[in-house]
């Protein structure tokens, strides 16, 4: 989805609508998509099949064929791709988004709300008649308890990513052993590697609250993945910018002249082979336009995609200080942005952050706690396991609600509230946070749209760099593979047990999306929709019964 | 459409006079039809009318005719395809404001609405009295109109002209257009599989599940069986299941009524407009209290009785539509039967002397023009019937039509061309008589006295619409898949909607029952309330949101699809609305159509009250019709319901204001607190007091 809009190379920030619903076909996407860059122009087949350097009009051909070839240079010239993956921001809004053209359903998006509300009302109605509080949150010491600790280590460990700006500067600078290729690979991988143990062991040490040790490992996993994003692409330009000036007295040095520039692949047809050209050889271009374009390509490679911005320039503290706050975990040169805060926004967001947090604990309070209390001593008094098995069964079906409620408030807090806040702060003009996983047909299209930042991060630093080298299903497997650690990691934080369910329930979705893309469920979409929803319904209360009980 | 017809409402009382006939003018009665004063003493006007007229003036060449079709718009090639009436409709407003008449006499959407009777309090005569007498003089015949009806269609005749004249700018009552569509959450409809939001509907059914399997949990907990306790099913098929089917079988067929007496008006045993509507509103009277009473006397349990009331309530409805509509073709079938009847009778009078003038050019054009436009008009609406003919005829003949009206009003004798303009003017009302007589059917055959049958009224029994038409737009076959799937769909809606029952509503409503018993005092009582009030929250908005489903998506669908109905439009999006107007208008647009044509739009016509009076009245009747349900239900009459629902009135004009114009999350939060609270609110009050 996060290719639905190209950027447009003047940066103008016309909004652009979330999509509608995927049409069914992938090549359906693709003629739309097509369409929309604009290039299916005279019926030439222009997605950069050929070989870049093409077949030279003859000089007595007809001013149309010379017509033809300049327009298919230029449009190539336009989707160039740069070497490095790059995510495409774009000033977009959400779904959920108060200026979002989708409005035919908003009723009940209120309604929504509104159910929540008055449940709120009545919990603490009754609260009052039994117990004389409206509210007796109990979880209240949870949140307060390490409070201060937490936000101290919070701030520490996000001042200590910023060591990454000095490490890149002395790549940079140095020519020999330390430079990114060579030695600068191992020593950020090293420094991230023990950061991040440093810092995940950090919370057990001082046995915080599971609510202080789940914020603080998710901010962290962010980070995290921040620093590495920024370390590794500015590591990359830094190789790039060594080339070019390389490139400026080429008969002395030996710079490789391997050609750079990948053209666009067709990402929506699997099967379709890969265009990419790097290497192959020119035949019918003379050397020094092959140096010129060289040139060209590198110069490109350095320069922003809004083309404010080359490399050098944004190593300074504050391009830093200001990357961190972006709602993004992609580092780029630069970044669409609106053209100013918004401050009701902001405080509208702000509030529905806390009101969004408030919900949640009274739903906890109220439905899942006592659920869990009353079913624990319960479950250590069964004697047989058909008994035992009959309890937790009975435990998930009174968490079905409660967890689902949690969830999408989970969602809607974050994608929603604190990203969109972070981005009004930031001015970031890409809002696309998600995109409409509640209709997804199987897991690998929930996980790639439902939290869009980090998707974007693993296709262009995990699956993209492990692509160079395996197979498309293998790179896959290694992606989901990450998340999954990454996802049990959490667990472990939360419930201080280390068990693998969660871990085993998503490796699981492997094997079970094989069975949804056969023959037999393919494309009866709402077969799969319902079949996503129960495995997610149940999923998340069957994870909270297994982790607390068992 | 909903911008469409506010923006077409009109302001009728600014144009009720006539200023170019001031003296003709008079008051406009509800039909439309204006009643004149007749303020000259005397009354009768009589013409000196030479004659000298050839009879084959009106039947000319076709060439000729055709020839000037074309210069105009071509409707031959118009099908009566009412996607394309809808299309024209929002495409060329400009065009349709010049359609339209300065008056609202005259105007085809308001005659066409205005069909009902009651009061009325013009006596029109069907027969037209207009003598020719002959004068002394060979070939002069005096023309004495002593009926109002004369004037008036020469006063229509002038408006027609007006309306050319000026080209004011001048909205037109909107009728009910019905097209073809689908309901919002039908799998038909491409929006709706599109939706970006098509995943959180498969999540309310899957939460619904997931709550049927609590249930069942529960049940199997508590009593050992997954059903458990079947209080509710007991209640509503313990007893007289067949009676309550042969009840709504009677009622049924008792509407029956309604198309004899329609057949005996056509045969002219009766008359509509004097003792027909009496007949008619006593009927549904005795009706309503015959099912209500009913309903009472076998103390039914409330599920019957709700059944069956809101049952006799369409059915009522049905037959109030097709009673008034058809009564007011009636009547204009006895006119146009008149009028012709007066029409030969000139022709005949014609004088036979051989002298016959040479006839003008120009005559000759407006007379081939005038039947073309007749042929031509068969294959379009009304409208654009009235807007051709007076475009094609008036327009040349304005000064005709004027001197023959100045000549009526001042008793002066009438030329030839003045004698010609008035038959023209007379064929000019038969042809929109008998236009309007053909409805929305797209033939002669399903026009007027041709649809008093009992296979139309069958069908018309059988159609999910309150609002009578000749003709509907149809779809070619039966889905017959989707019948089932619809079918399936309300038997399982109906089935959860009694297990919520069963499980979250008959405990709060058993205990208060119980509390009753146990003669517990009415302030101990009421100190239960807020607790009763916030268990049947959430189950009463489900049940409230099922059965909404149930009815406008289910059960109506699958009586369109049976019926090869195809305009869907049972509701709009009422779930965005943003105040209680706006609710009102879409959640039930089958009785919303209803109350604006029969209701609204007749109250206007009949006793000249302003919009928001006419408003007012509908919704006074809409929150009668309520209370007596809620009436029939507890068999209390408390008037909560009532006093809420005319409480809206108010609070729809706060909407109005400025401090909530706009804001449309506001207004919309507003309306659903409203909706989420209000039910259970009243049924607790209904409970506990």
């Amino acid at each position: 989805m996060s290719t639905s809009a190209e950027v447009r190379p003047n940066g103008s920030v016309d909004l652009l609508q979330p999509k509608p619903r995927k049409p069914v076909i992938p090549s359906l996407l693709r003629t739309r998509n097509d369409s929309e860059e604009g290039h299916s122009s005279n019926g030439t087949p222009a997605s950069g099949a050929s070989s870049r350097g093409a077949t030279p009009v003859p000089e007595d051909a007809p001013p149309s064929a010379h017509a033809t070839s300049s327009a298919r240079q230029q449009i190539r010239a336009f989707h160039k791709r740069r070497i490095f993956p790059t995510v495409e921001y774009a000033a977009r809004v959400s779904h959920f988004d108060p200026n979002s053209d989708y409005t035919d359903f908003r009723g009940f998006f209120v309604l929504f709300w509104i159910g929540l509300a008055i449940m709120c009302i009545t919990a603490m109605l009754r609260n009052m008649k039994e117990t004389g509080y409206p509210l007796t949150i109990r979880q209240w010491s949870l949140f307060t308890e390490n409070i201060w600790e937490m936000g101290l280590s919070d701030a520490l460990m996000v001042a200590s990513t910023a060591i990454s700006l000095p490490l890149h500067k002395m790549y940079m600078g140095s020519a020999g052993a330390l430079r990114w290729r060579r030695g600068g690979i191992v020593i950020q991988s090293l420094f991230q590697a023990v950061w991040l143990s440093f810092w995940v062991y950090w919370p057990f040490l001082r046995t915080w609250t599971w609510t202080a040790q789940v914020f603080f490992t998710l901010h962290l996993l962010a980070m995290f993945m921040k620093m590495h994003s920024y370390a590794f692409y500015s590591g990359h330009l830094s190789e790039v910018r060594r080339r070019l000036m390389a490139l400026d007295e080429p008969e002395t040095t030996s710079a490789s002249r391997a050609k750079l520039v990948r053209y666009p692949s067709t990402r929506t047809l699997p099967t379709s082979p890969t265009k990419e050209q790097i290497g192959e050889a020119t035949k019918t271009e003379p050397a020094k336009s092959d140096l010129e374009s060289l040139r060209e390509d590198l110069a490109f490679e350095l320069t922003s995609p809004l083309g404010r911005v080359t490399y050098p320039q944004n190593l300074t503290l504050y391009n830093y200080l200001d990357y961190l706050f972006c709602p993004t975990l992609c580092y780029e040169l630069e970044y669409p942005r609106t053209k100013g805060i918004q401050w009701m926004e902001l405080f509208y967001k702000s509030l529905a952050v806390f009101g969004c947090i408030f919900l949640m604990t009274v739903t906890s309070e109220e439905f899942v706690i006592p659920v869990l209390e009353e079913s624990a001593p319960r479950l250590q008094r069964s004697q047989t396991f058909s008994e035992g098995s009959l309890i937790l069964a009975e435990t998930i079906s009174r968490l079905l609600f409660p967890f689902m409620v949690i969830f999408l408030l989970v969602f809607l807090v974050i994608f929603e509230y604190v990203l969109g806040a972070f981005a009004e702060i930031t001015c970031f003009a890409d809002r696309q946070f998600y995109a409409d996983w509640w209709n997804s047909t199987d897991w690998l299209e929930f996980s790639r749209e439902w939290n869009i930042p980090v998707h974007n991060f693993f296709r262009r630093h995990v699956y993209s760099a492990s692509r160079a080298n395996l197979s498309r299903p293998v790179a896959t497997v290694i992606t989901f593979f990450i998340s999954a650690l990454a996802h049990e990691l959490v667990m472990i934080c939360i419930t201080k047990k280390f068990r693998g369910y969660g871990f085993f329930a998503m490796m699981l979705q492997m094997p079970i999306v094989m069975v949804q893309r056969s023959k037999l469920v393919r494309g009866r979409t709402l077969l799969n929709n319902v079949l996503f929803w129960c495995s997610m319904i149940l999923g998340l209360s069957m994870m909270c019964a297994l982790y607390v009980l068992v | 459409m909903e911008e469409l017809s506010q923006a077409q409402r009109p302001s009728l009382h600014a144009n009720d006079t006539l200023d170019r006939a001031p003296r003709l003018a008079g008051q406009i009665s509800r039909d439309g039809i204006a009643n004149l004063d007749i303020d000259k003493a005397n009354g009768n006007i009589s013409l000196d009318v030479p004659i000298g007229t050839t009879p084959d003036a009106g039947s000319s060449n076709p060439s000729a005719a055709e020839s000037i079709v074309s210069d105009d718009e071509d409707y031959d090639t118009m099908k009566i395809d009412p996607d394309v009436l809808v299309r024209a409709a929002k495409g060329i407003p400009g065009r349709q404001a010049s359609a339209s008449s300065s008056s609202s006499a005259s105007a085809a959407g308001d005659e066409k609405q205005q069909q009902n009777g009651d009061a009325r309090k013009t006596e029109k005569s069907s027969s037209l009295q207009v003598r020719l007498e002959k004068t002394g003089r060979r070939g002069r015949y005096k023309l004495t109109a002593d009926d109002p009806q004369i004037r008036d269609i020469i006063r229509r005749g002038l408006e027609r002209e007006a309306a050319l004249d000026s080209r004011k700018q001048r909205s037109r009552l909107r009728d009910i257009i019905f097209t073809r569509q689908f309901t919002t959450f039908d799998r038909q409809n491409p929006a709706t599989a599109d939706s970006p939001f098509f995943g959180f509907f498969t999540l309310f059914w899957l939460c619904l599940i997931g709550m049927l399997v609590r249930v069942a949990m529960y049940n199997w907990k508590m009593y050992g069986s997954v059903v458990g306790k079947q209080d509710m099913v007991k209640m509503m098929f313990d007893r007289d299941v067949l009676v309550l089917g042969l009840t709504d079988g009677a009622l049924c067929g008792a509407t029956a009524v309604g198309l004899g007496l329609q057949k005996l008006i056509l045969k002219g045993y009766l008359d509509w407009n004097r003792s027909g509507w009496i007949i008619q509103n006593i009927w549904q009277a005795v009706y309503l209290a015959a099912a209500i009473g009913f309903t009472q006397y076998r103390e039914w349990p409330w599920t019957h009785t709700i059944f069956v009331v809101l049952h006799s309530m369409v059915f009522l409805m049905k037959q109030h539509s097709y009673a008034f509509y058809n009564g007011y073709l009636s009547s204009l079938f006895k006119r146009r039967n008149a009028l012709e009847e007066k029409l030969d009778q000139l022709e005949d009078m014609e004088p036979d002397s051989a002298a016959s003038p040479p006839v003008s050019p120009t005559l000759r054009k407006q007379d081939t023009s005038m039947t073309t436009s007749s042929s031509v008009d068969q294959k379009t609406n009304d409208v654009h019937r009235r807007r051709r003919s007076s475009g094609h005829h008036f327009f040349s003949e304005k000064s005709e039509v004027a001197s023959v009206a100045a000549a009526l009003e001042s008793g002066r004798s009438l030329d030839l061309n003045q004698m010609h303009a008035f038959k023209e003017i007379i064929k000019a009302e038969i042809d929109s008589l008998s236009e309007e007589l053909k409805g929305k059917a797209t033939s002669e055959a399903n026009a007027y006295p041709k649809n008093l049958t009992l296979s139309n009224f069958a069908d018309w029994t059988c159609l999910p619409t309150l609002v009578y038409e000749l003709e509907y737009p149809r779809q070619d076959k039966i889905n017959w898949w989707y019948v089932v799937e619809k079918t399936a769909a309300t038997f399982g809606c109906i089935g959860v909607m009694m297990v919520i029952s069963q499980a979250y509503l008959y405990p709060p409503m058993a205990e208060t029952v119980r509390m009753k018993e146990a003669g517990v005092t009415i302030h101990q009582r009421m100190e239960e309330f807020p607790w009763i009030l916030g268990d049947m929250l959430f189950p009463l908005l489900l049940e409230q949101l099922l059965t909404w489903y149930v009815i406008w998506e289910c059960v109506l669908n699958v009586l369109a699809e049976l019926t090869c109905f195809a305009d869907r439009g049972f509701y709009g999006a009422w779930w965005n609305s943003v105040s209680w107007d706006e609710y009102a208008r879409d959640w039930n647009r089958p009785v919303h159509n209803f109350l604006l044509r029969h209701v609204y739009r007749s109250s206007i016509s009949a006793f000249h009250v302003s919009k928001g009076t006419a408003t007012f009245i509908t919704f006074f009747i809409s929150a009668c019709v309520h209370e007596l349900v809620m009436a029939c239900l507890f068999r209390k009459v408390r008037g909560y319901l009532f006093t809420m629902q005319l409480l809206q009135v108010p609070l729809v004009s706060l909407s109005r204001t400025k401090l909530l114009k706009g804001r449309v999350i506001l207004g919309n939060v507003i309306f659903w607190i409203g909706l989420f609270v209000g039910p259970s609110f009243l049924t607790s009050l209904y409970l506990i007091l």
